[in-house]
C-alpha cells in the first residue's frame, strides 16, 4: 500500500536559483517516512528507532514553492533480515519533481547498532509493501 | 589533478535525537564542499565560470559510521569522475584521520536559468573539471589536494 503525505513546501525550502534546494527534497523524505510509520503503526516508535543507511535521489524537474502541497507517495520495495528498502515519489498529479529510493536499519539507540527486524514491524511493513 | 578538500566543522545541532549527525545534514556538507570547490577552483582559471547556474540532477549517498558531534573538524573530499556534454558527476567522502563516514556521488548539469533549461558546459568550465578529476595515475605530486580552511 502506498502512503501519500501531503507536502507543504516554505518559502524558505528555495535557494537562491529560486529552486527548491536539493537537501530541502531529504527532508520532505524523512517527514513522509516518519508519517508513514506512525501513520501505519508497525510499532510505537518505529521511526524513531531507525537510521538511514543509504540515500538515491533523483531530481527530475526543479519545484518552485506555492502555498499548496506537494504529495510524496512511499511505500516499502524489500524486507530484510534488519534492513529496508523505502521507495518514493514527489509529484502534483502528472508531474514528477523527483524519485528516491533509501535503505533503512532498524537502530538499538541504547546499544548503538542495528538490530534485527522484530516480527510485528515485519508484519506491519509488509502492509507498506508494493513491488 | 586532486581531490578538493575542505574542513567541515561540526555544529552540536546538526546531530538528531539519535545522537548521530542526520542524514540529510550530510547532503548539506557535500554541497557546501561543492560550492567551496567550484568557487575557489574556478577564478584560478582566470574567467567567470559555473555562474550561469548548475542543478543537481541525482544524488547517491552511503552512510558508513554514524557521525557524531566533536570538536574536531571532519574533512570532505570531493573530486570530478565523469564530465559530459551538459553534465558532470562528483564523488565525495566524509572523512576524518580515523574513519570514512560517508561515501557519496552527485549529477551536476549546467542550467541555464532564464531558460529554465539545461546548456552545454562551456570551455572554461571543462577546463576547471578536467583538473578536479582525481586520476590515481596522476603524479604523486599531485595528489595532495587543496586544504582550504573555513
Amino acid at each position: 500500500m502506498k502512503h501519500v503525505y501531503r507536502c507543504q513546501l516554505r518559502r524558505s525550502d528555495m535557494d537562491s536559483y529560486r529552486h527548491v534546494n536539493n537537501v530541502v527534497y531529504a527532508a520532505y523524505l524523512e517527514d513522509a517516512r516518519a508519517e508513514m510509520f506512525r501513520a501505519h503503526k508497525p510499532v510505537a516508535p518505529f521511526a524513531e528507532r531507525i537510521v538511514v543507511a543509504r540515500h538515491r535521489l533523483q531530481y527530475l524537474r526543479p519545484l518552485v514553492f506555492r502555498p499548496e502541497p506537494v504529495s510524496v507517495e512511499s511505500w516499502v520495495s524489500r524486507i530484510g533480515t534488519s534492513s529496508l528498502t523505502v521507495e518514493h515519489e514527489i509529484h502534483d498529479g502528472e508531474t514528477v519533481y523527483c524519485r528516491a529510493s533509501s535503505v533503512i536499519v532498524p537502530f538499538d539507540l541504547d546499544a548503538q547498532c542495528a538490530r534485527p527486524i522484530e516480527p510485528a514491524e515485519r508484519a506491519a511493513l509488509e502492509a507498506l509493501s508494493e513491488h | 589533478m586532486s581531490r578538493h578538500v575542505v574542513t567541515c566543522p561540526l555544529r552540536w545541532s546538526d546531530m538528531d535525537s539519535a545522537g548521530h549527525v542526520n542524514n540529510i545534514v550530510h547532503l548539506r556538507y557535500l554541497e557546501e564542499a561543492r560550492i567551496d570547490m567550484f568557487a575557489l577552483r574556478a577564478p584560478q582559471s582566470g574567467v567567470p565560470v559555473f555562474t550561469e547556474g548548475t542543478v543537481v540532477a541525482q544524488q547517491e549517498i552511503e552512510y558508513l559510521i554514524p557521525l557524531r558531534y566533536g570538536a574536531e573538524p571532519v574533512r570532505v573530499e570531493a573530486w570530478v569522475t565523469r564530465v559530459g556534454n551538459s553534465s558532470f558527476d562528483i564523488a565525495y567522502e566524509i572523512r576524518d584521520d580515523a574513519a570514512c563516514y560517508a561515501r557519496a556521488t552527485s549529477t551536476i548539469v549546467a542550467f541555464d536559468l532564464n531558460m529554465n533549461t539545461s546548456r552545454p558546459l562551456r570551455a572554461a568550465e571543462r577546463a576547471v573539471l578536467a583538473a578536479l578529476a582525481d586520476d590515481i595515475n596522476d603524479r604523486a605530486d599531485d595528489s595532495a589536494g587543496v586544504e582550504v580552511s573555513r
